[in-house]
């Protein structure tokens, strides 16, 4: 494998530290926002191959019957993809804490737009967390529904379109987030793209230098 | 050097393609430019100051406030899509002539006002006009669903909701198909009202459709899922059932029969009665999709000619 | 003095020994290193002499959590204190709770430990 994607012994550790850090400050943050105490738990930092990827998606779909996903890229000095996958949501609850109203008739719409909502403040909270300890600038574009109560067979044809990708590996920083009070729970997947990982890695060994 | 945008602060407020506006942490309008001036006819200075919910009501407090709150708290970007909300400023629509909508669409983009030293000093909005956008996709939408109608019911019958005839002569040669792959039975019933043509006249065509529609909905809800029900002519209707026992077929038969016997159309005072006749037959080897159906309008003859109201199993 | 430093990140232990070392500049110190929960304690019932320990929360198989409650029972005399990524309130009040004299936040801000330790009554 070629030595710019790949991150040595040292380099994962102090990458995972400053995941580590950067999940605390985004906790914190969602803890405010959202008024209630939040779980982000990171249980997977590593470099994939395309095939990989698929894999890990389908993984994380299994075990549901009705999936309902979205995305949102970000850019600037390191740039990739996150995508966010929500089991059944209860979406009085989760309306309830992002300030929505009239959640008797819930449309497609409307759900879509909860589930917006809450993945641009769970990407905001960890991305920043994650940009700021490494003194990286990273700007978010907003964010866009891949599907709605889905069914788990149909995920690959939606987040890929058809098209088979064109990238070789990307760096993926699996994070668990949780909030007991309202039993919402959501995987955050962030795709660090193939030509951002080396200025990642310069970022981190800036750190180590100091 | 200074900055340009100190220099000329006007760029930012006359852009008019753009709504550019901004509020301070207590919500406070602090920036309006020309395009916001002109959509709201309110002036900046009759807006500069206030707070953005006493300047529009009708916007969803509880919902801003957390949005903005999040904003300043995340010190981060957050958006509103057309697609999912319609507009955040009710606006009236750029084309009032030529226009279908009758209020802009909008996408907006909010993102926190920091200064020097890092301090939140409120939050700055954008709002763009995506009416454009909206309606082409409106259109787009509007044709793919029209296209998977049509699609779908190419193969149907426009009074009865049934199969038509086309979707007949396909489907009966891929049953017979199917059966023989799967080695198992095929039968085709043939179903026609006795003395329709009378009804028609004595009643009216009208009547005629609504018999006709009633007398498909009872054979759908009478014969299995697996069986395909088929408007074969005018009055005459084809069942093309798979995987249908030799032992059973006469129950069924008995059963459509005084289904539609049982059926009751009103027309003025009076209550219109009917009966039917079947033929019915087996696919058996060597034959072909016209075998079939000879076979089975060859029952429903015997069927006709013994008296009507019966079926005839083809010998 | 003699500290014990529990984090299972290796950068993160480095930081802290920095710190340290720079907040000591004149007194000898005996700084060992866990990297787990279950390593910290070992080190602790082993090397008596340890008068201070800082403490991770998220650390795998045993949690900072786990180890302020192994270690409660135990009488020993050492002054723990947390320091961990995670700063919601109820983290802080729940490792007071379990017998942490103080909570900091990381990234330790350079050059702020010592007035830290002052405060939470560790030095003088």
């Amino acid at each position: 494998m070629n030595a710019q994607v790949q991150l040595n012994q040292e380099e994962m550790d102090a990458f995972k530290e400053v995941i580590n850090i950067g999940m605390g400050k985004a906790g914190a943050a969602l803890s405010e926002i959202l008024e209630g105490f939040v779980s982000l738990k990171v249980p997977e930092v590593q470099l994939l191959e395309l095939d990989n990827l698929i894999h890990v998606l389908e993984k994380s779909v299994a075990d549901f019957s009705s999936i309902n996903m979205s995305k949102q890229s970000f850019v600037d000095q390191i740039r990739g993809e996150i995508l966010f996958i929500f089991a059944p949501i209860a979406y009085e609850r989760l309306g309830k804490i992002l300030g929505f109203e009239n959640l008797q008739d819930l449309t497609a719409n409307r759900k879509s737009e909860l589930i917006l909502e809450i993945s641009n403040s769970l990407s905001s909270a960890c991305l920043f967390g994650l940009s700021n300890q490494l003194g990286l600038s990273v700007a978010l574009k907003p964010p866009n529904m891949v599907c709605l109560e889905e069914a788990p067979d149909k995920i690959k044809a939606k987040v890929f379109g058809g098209k088979k990708p064109s990238w070789d590996h990307t760096l993926l920083i699996k994070i668990e987030f949780s909030m007991s009070d309202i039993q919402f729970n959501c995987e955050i997947l962030v795709f660090v793209a193939e030509d951002s990982i080396l200025p990642l890695k310069n970022a981190l060994n800036t750190l180590l230098e100091d | 050097m200074k900055h340009i945008i100190a220099e000329y602060p006007e760029m930012v407020l006359n852009i008019s393609t753009v709504g550019i506006l901004a509020v301070d942490k207590r919500l406070n309008i602090i920036l309006w430019n020309r395009f916001m001036e002109i959509h709201s006819r309110m002036k900046a200075d009759e807006v500069l100051g206030r707070n953005i919910f006493s300047c529009f009501p009708e916007l969803n407090r509880n919902w801003l406030e957390k949005k903005l709150k999040t904003v300043m708290v995340l010190k981060s970007t957050s958006f509103t899509s057309w697609k999912q909300k319609p507009y955040l400023f009710h606006f009236q629509s750029t084309q009032p002539i030529t226009g279908e909508i009758s209020s802009m669409y909008q996408d907006c983009a909010f993102w926190v006002i920091q200064d020097g030293t890092g301090l939140v000093r409120g939050v700055c909005i954008s709002v763009h006009d995506m009416t454009e956008t909206a309606v082409a996709q409106r259109m787009l939408n509007q044709i793919t669903e029209e296209a998977l109608y049509l699609e779908e019911n190419i193969q149907k019958d426009g009074l009865t909701g049934l199969y038509n005839r086309a979707f007949f002569d396909e489907q009966i040669s891929q049953e017979i198909q199917r059966a023989r792959r799967y080695e198992w039975n095929l039968a085709l019933i043939m179903l026609d009202i006795d003395f329709f043509k009378k009804i028609n006249d004595t009643y009216g065509h009208q009547t005629g459709d609504v018999v006709l529609k009633e007398l498909a909905n009872i054979l759908t809800q009478i014969v299995r899922n697996s069986d395909i029900v088929c408007r074969y002519g005018g009055e005459e209707f084809a069942i093309i059932m798979p995987q249908v026992d030799i032992a059973v077929m006469p129950i069924i038969c008995d059963r459509i029969l005084s289904g539609i016997r049982s059926m009751e159309i009103p027309y003025k005072e009076e209550i219109i009665k009917l009966t039917s006749s079947i033929g019915y037959t087996f696919l058996e080897s060597g034959m072909v999709p016209g075998d079939l159906v000879r076979q089975a309008d060859e029952a429903l003859y015997r069927s006709k000619k013994t008296g009507r109201n019966r079926f005839t199993a083809f010998k | 003095m003699h500290i014990l430093v529990t984090d299972d990140s290796k950068l993160a232990r480095t930081f802290i020994k920095r710190e340290l070392k720079a907040c000591f500049e004149t007194e000898k110190l005996e700084i060992l290193e866990a990297s787990s929960g279950k390593q910290a304690i070992n080190l602790l019932l082993e090397n008596e002499q340890v008068e201070l320990l800082f403490l991770d929360l998220t650390m795998p198989e045993m949690d900072g959590y786990q180890v302020l409650e192994a270690l409660q029972p135990m009488n020993l005399d050492v002054k723990k204190i947390v320091v961990s990524a995670d700063i919601q309130n109820l983290a802080k009040q729940r490792v007071m709770e379990l017998g942490a004299v103080g909570f900091i936040e990381k990234p330790i801000p350079e050059g702020s430990l010592r007035s830290t330790l002052i405060e939470l009554g560790v030095l003088s």
